[in-house]
């Protein structure tokens, strides 16, 4: 993707800038680890030294570990700088239409009215896309939602961890219609099997719905082998569900989206990647045809 | 006591006979099912066709022929001793002049703006693919109802009990044929 001379700017001023505080951050780890590695040595010997007991230990190894807690503070602060003085800059420069919210997803309630999964008990995500492409309302972020399975406090399973996709549909639709990819997902469904005619899509896909006449109505021949292709451009599962009049789209992917290595050198290429990826993702409306509409509802 | 072990037998086989026969008969009302679907459609369509033939008169009264096609198949879709097949074959005749009335109205500017017009045509759009939805349903009812006939054990019990294939729904020539049309209708 080539940036305007304006984005570009931007880029080249806040990288330089990123790049002092990662300076910045370094000295500071170098700093606190002069300090603590010594000093934890020492109260070591002293815990040895003077037979102290419990409480010194815990102290020996919270002193030890201030280096990597700071390490991952900077990493983190990097992470969000990177967001908040790169990522939304140049958004706001090349795609004005959408707005991007590092810290938000998309709510529990469309992730739970897509009825794709079951219903979460713990569900967070982060990077939220929101606005419109051509025609077409649409917001997409990374969603983590996991259920409880016992009694106890940590034991939670993912049930879904990807991008998650809701879009306006273009057509009228007055029933539900799933797609789960194969061996994935629910294995059963209230709704009725419907077989099509795309051996590949058959393959790849189980469909269910309660009215055949719009699944097939959603499912054109060209909308399988899109999501057929959207599979693969993703390499993830995809999930999508088709009611009140829209279209959920889950790519279910342990890949890090919108994320950048700081440890690394930012550099433009990086930011690039980001933009491209991001890109790619406002692209599943296109790729979905979701902005033809040339039917009733418009 | 003797007879129990032979009885269960005679059982379980006119259970499973009675299964099959049922899904036989569940198959080919899907079948019914999916076709009245496309009747559905059909009947919309036909209601659709005056207001299209008036919208296009105002602007497009050159195209005589075409309009002609239209007026003539819609009357004759009217009478009611019409077979299944002759019927469809009078719909698929009225798809392609659809199809082609959609062609020509690249030639008028003044009707491909006007606002009555979209609608007309949004309206058929959207009609196409839902019958294009149920064709498909329809032949997919096929699909089950005659691999029910043929495959063995539920031939025999299809056999019997006069139980007929149902023929596919074949896709109108002109769209076949005509890209530009595909494009339009098939989306």
């Amino acid at each position: 993707m080539e940036f305007s001379a304006e984005v570009n700017s931007i880029i080249e001023a806040e990288i330089q800038r990123m790049e002092e505080s990662k300076q910045k951050y370094a000295e500071l780890g170098r700093k606190a680890s002069l300090i603590c590695y010594p000093a934890a040595g020492a109260l070591l010997l002293s815990v040895f030294y003077f037979s102290l007991g419990g409480f010194f230990w815990f102290l020996v190894l919270f002193v030890f570990g201030i280096p990597s807690i700071l390490k991952s503070i900077n990493r983190s602060s990097l992470v969000t700088q990177v967001k908040q003085n790169l990522l939304i800059p140049v958004l706001g420069e090349i795609m004005p239409d959408i707005t991007y919210t590092p810290t938000l997803c998309v709510p529990q309630e469309s992730f739970e009215s897509s009825d794709l999964f079951e219903r979460p008990s713990r569900y967070k995500g982060e990077d939220l896309f929101e606005g419109i492409h051509g025609k077409t309302t649409f917001s997409f972020s990374e969603i983590h939602a996991e259920k409880k399975t016992g009694s106890k406090n940590n034991n939670y399973k993912t049930i879904f961890k990807g991008l998650f996709l809701v879009a306006d549909f273009n057509k009228k639709l007055a029933n539900e219609t799933f797609v789960f990819t194969s061996g994935g997902g629910k294995w059963f469904s209230k709704y009725k099997r419907v077989r099509l005619e795309n051996p590949e899509f058959e393959s790849n896909f189980k469909v269910f719905s309660d009215n055949e006449v719009e699944a097939r109505y959603v499912l054109t021949p060209s909308m399988m082998e899109r999501l057929i292709a959207l599979e693969k451009l993703f390499e993830a599962q995809l999930f999508a569900s088709f009611r009140g009049n829209n279209v959920y789209i889950a790519l279910e992917n342990r890949h890090n989206f919108f994320e950048t290595d700081v440890t690394a050198e930012i550099t433009k290429q990086v930011i690039e990647d980001v933009v491209a990826e991001i890109d790619i993702c406002v692209g599943i409306i296109d790729e979905l045809d979701l902005n033809t509409r040339i039917w009733t509802k418009q | 006591m003797q007879y129990i072990v032979p009885l269960g037998i005679v059982l379980v086989v006119v259970f499973i006979l009675i299964g099959i026969y049922n899904s036989l008969i569940g198959r080919r009302n899907q079948v019914k099912n999916a076709f009245s679907s496309i009747d559905v459609m059909l009947k919309k369509r036909f209601d659709l066709l005056p207001n299209l033939i008036e919208t296009v008169k105002q602007y497009a009264g050159h195209e005589k022929e075409v309009l002609e096609n239209i007026v003539e198949l819609r009357n004759g879709l009217e009478k009611a001793d019409l077979s299944s097949s002759d019927r469809m074959a009078m719909e698929n005749k009225l798809t392609s002049q659809i199809s082609a009335l959609n062609l020509t109205v690249e030639n008028y500017p003044d009707l491909k703006a006007s606002e009555n017009f979209l609608n007309l045509q949004r309206n058929l759009t959207e009609i196409e693919s839902q019958l294009s939805a149920s064709r498909r349903t329809y032949n997919a009812s096929v699909l089950d109802l005659n691999n029910g006939l043929e495959k063995f054990p539920s031939n025999i019990i299809g056999n019997m009990f006069g139980f007929e294939k149902e023929a596919f729904f074949e896709t109108p020539e002109a769209e076949k044929a005509n890209v530009n049309v595909k494009a339009l209708f098939d989306n």
